[in-house]
């Protein structure tokens, strides 16, 4: 019974020894991830600036008056249907 | 604010609204396109509209659209709050006044000269139209014919404010002057809304503050034209089938709901102060304005809405 368990455990040590050198051997002939080049960008297009917010609303306020261009400020007015 | 102003239903109609701009168009142009789609749908001037066909169909039943039977119950509640002075059914004397064509025809060919004797049929009234909720049905007296203008109108206008307030935060539809509001502008609790002067549309009388509901006002001043030697108006007073004679030239109806509005406006000019005052006492949200042939502002009621 003895000599099963010694053989055992043996057997299991030798298989994760094997085990664990044989995935070393694996990773260490997988393909690597390339190393980072500055040399190696493409050149990247120049974006114009983000307008601030006070820009929106004014490029918003020139919709609306465009918008209205052919008249006064409208007005609420009640008189009647006509 | 951003505003959009075109021409329908005979009059000016403005659009006006708050909120994100490209979202803001797009409720312009839904709200246009409704106000044009159910002005075709509602007009008694088209042989095609709904409202034709069920002003030929009097004496039968008549399965209407959701919406015209909606308008027509309203009318129906509101001849009844009024007693009788709103009544859509004086179409036949509005025609015999000359007001048998659209209203631009009337005033630039002139209105046909007025019958001797009116059509004196049965005794008509508006409670005699009969109505099925179940199939949306409608049976209108043999020989009855009704004119939804102003209530449709205001039923119009109310509908378009409420489908362009899915597109913007404020928003507010004028049309004719009846309007409808739905928020508030920006940093404002309140609308500006001027008066005009029914003696001087170029001048104001007053400038009201309104908050979110409608405003309508009716006017002997609008949609006039001559018959013979006859000045005429559209405001039809159901006791004489004439055109009202009054002392008021305008009055200015401020209310949660536009029907509300719309029909105590034109039954206040109809009926004078006495109607005004009893309005007033049994509906105290209401506001009621009159403008007297003086150009005298009457507050019907001591409100906060006039500054």
């Amino acid at each position: 019974m003895k000599f099963w368990k010694t053989t055992l455990r043996i057997w299991i040590t030798i298989v994760s020894l094997f085990s664990f050198f044989g995935g070393w051997v694996v990773l260490a002939h997988s393909p690597k991830p390339n190393q980072f080049n500055p040399a190696n960008l493409s050149k990247m297009p120049v974006l114009a600036p983000i307008p601030s917010l006070d820009q929106i609303m004014n490029s918003q306020e020139s919709n609306r008056l465009s918008f209205n261009n052919n008249m006064r400020p409208i007005r609420l007015r009640t008189g009647g249907s006509g | 604010m951003r505003a959009h102003q075109f021409r329908a239903m005979n009059c000016e109609i403005i659009l006006m609204a708050e909120g994100y701009p490209t979202r803001t168009l797009e409720g312009f142009e839904a709200a246009e396109s409704f106000i044009h789609s159910n002005e075709q749908r509602f007009t008694r001037f088209s042989e095609r509209s709904e409202l034709t066909h069920l002003n030929r169909s009097a004496g039968n039943w008549f399965r209407a659209s959701p919406d015209l039977f909606e308008i027509v119950n309203q009318s129906l509640h509101s001849y009844k709050k009024t007693h009788g002075l709103f009544d859509p059914s004086i179409l036949p004397d509005l025609k015999r006044a000359g007001y048998d064509r659209t209203l631009d025809e009337v005033q630039r060919l002139g209105a046909d000269p007025q019958p001797v004797e009116r059509f004196m049929g049965r005794d008509l009234t508006l409670d005699m139209i009969q109505l099925d909720v179940a199939s949306s049905s409608i049976l209108l007296p043999a020989d009855m014919q009704i004119d939804l203008g102003g209530i449709a109108k205001g039923w119009i206008a109310e509908h378009a404010a409420r489908l362009l307030s899915q597109f913007a935060i404020t928003c507010a539809v004028s049309a004719g002057g009846d309007m409808f509001l739905i928020g508030t502008p920006e940093g404002a609790d309140h609308w500006e809304v001027e008066l005009e002067d029914p003696r001087d549309p170029s001048q104001n009388i007053i400038t009201l503050r309104v908050g979110q509901g409608a405003v309508a006002t009716s006017s002997v001043m609008k949609r006039v034209w001559r018959q013979g030697t006859a000045s005429r108006h559209h405001l039809i007073d159901p006791r004489s089938h004439e055109p009202v004679e009054t002392d008021w030239l305008c009055v200015t109806v401020i209310a949660p709901q536009m029907q509300i509005a719309e029909t105590f406006a034109k039954a206040a000019l109809i009926g004078g102060v006495q109607f005004a005052s009893e309005a007033i006492s049994q509906y105290p949200d209401i506001s009621i304005l009159a403008v007297d042939k003086n150009g005298q502002l009457i507050d019907m009621q001591e409100t906060e809405n006039v500054h």
